[in-house]
């Protein structure tokens, strides 16, 4: 090795020589788009102005179309309907499937790695599952549901206005139960037993250590758990699109959707961008709050 | 194949019989162990125990049918027939911990009886543990999870199941259970077909050139013309997926070195932009990205999706390597430099080794990333370098739905994912809460 690379090689400087590829790759892949869509929804971008070459300022006149866009407002509603819902939904079958699952029993050990193995199944597999097994003349649930007597007649689950987003949350609350499960688990076991014995000593019974002991000690993950648990769900594409591509109508439009309908169907690229920014705006409320809550508990 | 056709029976009888099968397996061996006899012993009575309440629930549920029928109520028929089993399996499971007699073999009881030595506890050193009641009411909880994570399951094994069914089959209702196998699923998925009159089946019947596959679409009157896109969809996964993974642990390897290792102003900031960078919504950095690809020709090819790739998988990579480069002890590379190593080799002789099983998970998870990814593959690529997601959708579209052939792409798509999360449960964890969650 010759001498240079030796001296940069040596010392506290280093760190920066091992961190330089990984830090320019991410300026030009993650940093400059991102930068570049904040810039863009202050602009005009259309296909128009792109075989021109130009790309004008027009303040906020993006902020203001999609504002005027009767869309907006249900993608808007649909996208916090959805997130809130399967967030919640999530996170109590989560940490009930958690609490059982911490608890000795046998298999328990094989049964946690499948729930598990099911956190990576690709949404785009399952979305395709269920929007079989939702089908109106031979899906699965129709069947089911009638068979079980819920039903009398079968129900258009992804036709239906009325019922559409209802089935893509159900599919999505399905969808991140393992992932809430792993989190919750992993909080559970890091719990210090002796307080429990304590408790047992104590005359406490399950439900008031449930409420007493777990819940308060879980506080971090489970702060944790839901805000991760916003930040995926807001932004979920995939399923949705799969499913039924924002319809009917409108009534699965979720801002994701709607930022993709916006710049690759109708290719006004700035409007996109202007819905991105509004989502990012929404990230960001939800980031501070958790760095503000976990902050103030000193932990 | 077989012949065989059953439709969907009756969902309560099916799911009863496998869960007191379940119960009864699962609490016999408990006595049978405490009382000295191999637990094997205990698996088959309890399973038989198990099985004789499934048929007792099943004459019950028939013969309460009228019942039924008359007031146009099936769930309260279901319900007592539920609690009527229930108690006769309690109650045969009860029989069996009275009757069955003590072992005459060198049981920890008969040990006891015979005035030797108390035997020592091995399976648990909590004295409540041991209680075969306790033991038998755990197994019995186990049941119950297991059943209910059944149901949770059902969607993955209903897959499964229609990837070998024919179309007919498929699209049938009521929905068929048992069914004649077929690999028509697979074969439409991979192959161009076009459809055959009469007079060419036969003649295509004569021939012999035929192999396993052709023989398979003739039955259903078509013949096979050639590689569906999806064989190409998969390449094109293995091969993006493929060197984005090598390129994001790679960089990730040196920055989480460098994290780790070095005091790097400003760590916590920079560690948490490339957080976040995981966390955008991927519609929110393509616009851009299709603009800036469509200036430099990276539109609908490989390196481009490569790129993009390696970019938010580095995220991932940095964060999960870093917890386990965190793990190495820093005194082996002191030692090393000590002898006068450089910093490269240290890095390359001490820390790599030692880091081998972390660069395998993080190799791992990064390759299921880029083979799930969905959006940017739809967004950025049409067909030269489309990856196989987009396409199982994309054949949902028009005409005749083939569900057979969407299904077994899922599988396919699906099996390898499904191992390897299994394989690696244990380092899930930490590349998904980003530190967030200390564990345990």
């Amino acid at each position: 090795m010759s001498a240079l690379p030796r001296r940069l090689f040596q010392g506290e400087r280093a760190g920066y020589l091992f961190l330089l590829p990984a830090a320019v790759f991410l300026l030009i892949t993650v940093g400059y788009p991102l930068f570049d869509t904040i810039r863009m929804a202050f602009q005009e971008v259309t296909l128009g102005t792109l075989s021109r070459g130009e790309r004008p300022f027009i303040g906020l006149a993006n902020f203001e179309s999609v504002l005027a866009d009767p869309a907006f407002p249900i993608a808007l509603r649909n996208s916090l309907v959805f997130t809130v819902a399967s967030v919640f939904f999530q996170f109590i079958i989560g940490l009930a499937l958690a609490i059982i699952l911490n608890e000795a029993f046998p298999l328990r050990h094989i049964f946690r790695g499948l729930l598990l193995s099911g956190w990576r199944i690709p949404p785009i597999v399952s979305g395709t599952i269920f929007l079989w097994m939702f089908n109106y003349d031979f899906g699965f649930i129709n069947f089911f549901l009638e068979k079980i007597g819920l039903i009398d007649e079968p129900v258009r689950w992804l036709l239906n206005q009325d019922y559409a987003l209802l089935t893509v949350i159900l599919t999505n609350i399905w969808l991140g139960i393992p992932f809430n499960v792993i989190l919750l688990a992993s909080g559970l076991t890091g719990l210090p037993e002796d307080i429990y014995e304590a408790a047992t000593v104590d005359g406490a019974n399950r439900w008031q250590k449930l409420a007493r002991l777990t819940l308060p000690l879980m506080k971090p993950t489970i702060l944790a758990t839901l805000m991760l648990g916003f930040i995926y769900t807001l932004r979920v594409f995939d399923v949705i699109w799969v499913m039924t591509g924002g319809g009917p109508v409108n009534a699965t439009e979720v801002l994701p959707t709607l930022a993709y309908r916006e710049s690759f169907n109708r290719f006004n690229f700035g409007e996109g961008a202007a819905i991105s920014v509004i989502m990012l705006g929404m990230l960001l409320v939800v980031a501070v709050f958790y760095v503000r809550t976990t902050n103030e508990e000193g932990m | 194949m077989f012949g065989i056709d059953i439709p969907l029976p009756d969902f309560w009888v099916v799911y009863f019989f496998i869960f007191w099968v379940l119960v009864g397996s699962t609490a016999a061996p408990v006595v049978f162990r405490h009382k000295g006899h191999h637990p094997l012993i205990g698996i088959v009575v309890g399973a038989a125990v198990g099985a004789l309440s499934g048929i007792a629930f099943t004459l019950l549920l028939a013969a309460l049918q009228p019942l039924a029928d008359l007031l146009d109520d099936p769930l309260a028929s279901i319900l007592v027939s539920i609690v009527v089993s229930a108690a006769i399996i309690l109650a045969l499971l009860a029989f069996v911990r009275r009757f069955v007699p003590e072992s005459g073999g060198a049981g920890p009881r008969a040990v006891e009886a015979a005035g030797g030595p108390r035997a020592p506890v091995t399976y648990s050193a909590r004295v409540d543990k041991v209680d075969p009641g306790w033991q038998s009411v755990q197994a019995l909880r186990a049941s119950v999870v297991i059943m209910l994570a059944g149901l949770t399951l059902i969607p993955v094994i209903w897959m499964a199941m229609t990837a070998f069914k024919s179309y007919p089959d498929a699209v049938a209702s009521p929905p068929k259970v048992v069914f004649d196998p077929t690999l028509e699923g697979i074969v439409t998925l991979m192959t161009k077909r076009r459809n055959l009159d009469s007079a060419q089946i036969a003649e295509y019947e004569a021939r012999d050139d035929l192999n396993w596959a052709d023989r398979i679409m003739l039955k259903s009157g078509k013949a096979i013309i050639g590689q569906s896109d999806y064989v190409k969809r998969l390449r094109n996964s293995l091969i993006i997926a493929g060197t984005s993974t090598v390129l994001s642990v790679s960089m990730g390897l040196l920055a989480a070195y460098a994290f780790s290792r070095f005091r790097v102003p400003g760590e916590g900031d920079l560690l948490f932009f490339i957080l976040s960078t995981r966390m955008l919504p991927p519609v929110v950095v393509t616009i851009p990205i299709f603009l800036m690809y469509r200036e430099l020709g990276l539109y609908d090819t490989h390196l481009g999706l490569i790129a993009l790739y390696t970019a938010f998988n580095l995220s991932f990579s940095v964060w999960l390597l870093k917890g386990f480069i965190d793990e190495i002890p820093k005194e082996y590379e002191e030692a090393a430099l000590v002898d006068g190593y450089t910093r490269l080799q240290a890095f390359r002789r001490i820390v790599m080794p030692e880091a081998v099983t972390g660069i395998a998970a993080t190799t791992v998870f990064c390759f299921i990333f880029a083979w799930n990814e969905y959006a940017f593959a739809l967004m950025l690529t049409t067909d030269k370098a489309r990856t196989a997601p987009p396409h199982i959708p994309s054949m949902i579209g028009s005409g005749v739905v083939e569900w057979a052939a969407i299904a077994a792409g899922s599988l396919f798509f699906l099996i390898p994912v499904v191992i390897v999360t299994f394989a690696l449960r244990k380092y899930l964890l930490r590349g998904v809460t980003f530190g967030a969650i200390r564990q345990g």
